[in-house]
């Protein structure tokens, strides 16, 4: 009689896969009094269960790309055949050509959103932005503290060793006390990529301070975004739960993906991509995530949960960002991270009602990403110097 | 009539079946990711019977089964006219992942192997109503739908599989000594 311990050991059991591909009455019976007799093995059995129903014989191979990109036709098409044209099908496009694809969306989300503004006054409204001075990246270990003018991607070893290679420039090695704390400041116009020394994976955000260890000692591993935006991709690791920290809650994970935002000026959330985690506020109130869904943080400490479009919340790490009848305010919040950017939005304007929805690819060249903006919530940008200005189009 | 959001969170909902469905059939991915942006067009513009759906994704499988077969036969056009029957036996291929096990690669084999050599004792059709009973968990008169046959033949075919894994794979006096 085979000896299971894990749910795995069940995978590799033929009257189990038969019990679950083809049950008949005996397999039922049988497995029904297995479980009766071995209490401690149901959850190994469920788990066995899951994993066979769902990624072991369903598991899909659609990529992210082919994702939108087919997602991108759909609605291209839709829109097409509401606008009473002929229905034509689209050429296939390469991935290549995706940006062509957005292009053709902005036209029709222009299109659209004039449409759901024509009751607003054209009257002269502007939003001004202003360009900020550029800072550098900083990592300040115990002893040091290292500054780089570029995007920089870093990667530590089980020693405490860190590779850092900074966009454009040569590589170059460190080494660091082991456990101490470390601090990664990426300020706003930059962005980082770390790996932990467990494995796990580190997307930072503009506009985010992290702290870490070199190594995990202890039974834990711990690190605290103090602020800004994370999405992390924890390597799996059973014996040693993985905690982010923020000021308002913990996120409590063993092996997943999610993304943690904490802006100081926005509302503050975890989403969910896979796997599970735990969310503790102060009051040790405890609450779950399933896949797909958003936890926002609100002040009476408590958190709202609902499920969202992942990709609209890690699509930054990809660099770009997608809307949904996001207010211009949202993304320009968004957009000013990003390129380091401030927009003044104190006198409340109708221009700040408008919403966005669409694609915008975070390119060099800010112009070009302002112009999308623009397409995509029919405004008008200009620029002079250091200062931006946006405006309604005119009708 | 479904708006632009509804489409969305039903498409970021299905897709991923959808599409494996459409793989499974034995259909190139561009192939099928084209049939799916038929059925979700198909599903925009129909406005009467859409609210009434009680059960979207198995409305989304029939769709893409039967844009996907009107592509099988349409390639079929040139064959002899007595393949054209057998051409409604597609073919049906399970994708057996087990790289997301966190297990030695060996021991992921093994399980693989196991599996494969279950499923692959199976002729594609019985595979196919395998797959949409026991991991789709649809009921008969769904599966009745999809294959284009009548319940009871569906019953027929799944008791057939049944005892057929039975035979080869089932191992009497063992499962008694558990019991």
């Amino acid at each position: 009689m085979p000896n299971y311990k894990r749910y795995t050991d069940f995978l590799k059991d033929k009257q189990f896969i038969r019990w679950q591909l083809a049950p008949d009455e005996e397999l039922e019976a049988q497995w029904k009094d297995f479980i009766k007799e071995n209490p401690h093995l149901h959850i190994e059995i469920q788990r066995a269960i899951d994993y066979l129903k769902t990624t072991g014989l369903n598991k899909s191979t659609l990529n992210e790309d082919e994702r939108i990109r087919l997602f991108n036709e759909i609605q291209f098409n839709i829109k097409q055949s509401l606008n009473k044209t002929k229905t034509r099908r689209i050429i296939r496009l390469s991935v290549a050509s995706c940006a062509a694809i957005a292009l053709l969306m902005i036209g029709l989300n222009l299109f659209l959103s004039q449409k759901n503004d024509i009751h607003s006054s054209p009257e002269q409204e502007v939003i001004v932005g202003s360009l900020l001075n550029n800072e550098d990246i900083q990592l300040i270990t115990e002893e040091e503290s290292l500054s780089f003018q570029n995007d920089v991607q870093m990667e530590f070893d089980e020693r405490g060793k860190a590779k850092i290679t900074q966009i454009d420039r040569e590589e170059k090695t460190v080494e660091l006390t082991k456990s101490k704390q470390n601090t990664l400041i990426v300020p706003y116009g930059k962005r980082s990529t770390l790996i932990l020394a467990d494995g796990s994976k580190v997307w930072l955000n503009s506009g985010s301070v992290l702290e870490f260890p070199a190594q995990f000692t202890g039974n834990k591993r711990e690190v605290r975004l103090a602020s800004g935006e994370m999405y992390i991709e924890v390597a799996p690791d059973k014996k040693k739960p993985f905690y982010v920290h923020t000021s308002d809650f913990n996120v409590k994970v063993y092996g997943t993906k999610f993304n943690v935002s904490a802006y100081a000026d926005s509302q503050k959330s975890v989403v969910l991509v896979e796997g599970r985690v735990s969310l503790q506020t102060a009051n040790k109130k405890e609450t779950f995530l399933a896949p797909s869904e958003q936890a926002v943080f609100s002040d009476n400490s408590t958190f709202h949960t609902q499920k969202v479009d992942v990709n609209q919340f890690i699509s930054w790490k990809n660099g770009y960002l997608e809307f949904n009848q996001t207010p211009i305010t949202e993304v320009l919040k968004q957009v000013g991270r990003y390129y380091n950017l401030s927009f003044d939005f104190d006198n409340d304007v109708n221009l700040q009602k408008r919403t966005c929805s669409g694609k915008i690819y975070l390119s060099e060249n800010l112009d070009n990403v302002m112009a999308t903006v623009g397409l995509l919530s029919s405004t008008i940008y200009t620029r002079k110097e250091n200062q931006i200005f946006i405006t309604h189009k005119p009708l | 009539m479904k708006t632009a959001k509804e489409i969305e969170s039903i498409y970021n909902l299905y897709v991923d079946e959808l599409f494996t469905y459409g793989l499974y059939l034995g259909f190139e991915r561009e192939i099928v990711m084209d049939a799916i942006q038929d059925v979700f067009c198909k599903l925009s513009a129909d406005t009467s019977m859409l609210d009434n759906v009680s059960n979207m994704k198995f409305y989304l499988f029939k769709s893409l089964k039967n844009r996907l077969f009107d592509i099988y036969r349409s390639r079929k056009e040139h064959v002899p006219l007595e393949n054209v029957d057998a051409g409604r036996e597609m073919p049906f291929q399970i994708n057996v992942n087990v790289e997301d096990l966190l297990i030695e690669e060996e021991e992921q084999q093994q399980i693989k192997r196991e599996i494969e050599e279950m499923l692959g004792s199976l002729t594609d059709r019985q595979r196919e109503i395998i797959y949409l009973r026991y991991v789709q968990e649809y009921d008969y008169p769904q599966i009745a739908q999809l294959l284009n046959i009548s319940v009871h033949a569906c019953r027929k075919l799944v008791s057939k599989a049944i005892a057929s894994l039975r035979e080869k794979f089932g191992t009497l006096v063992f499962l008694f000594l558990i019991s």
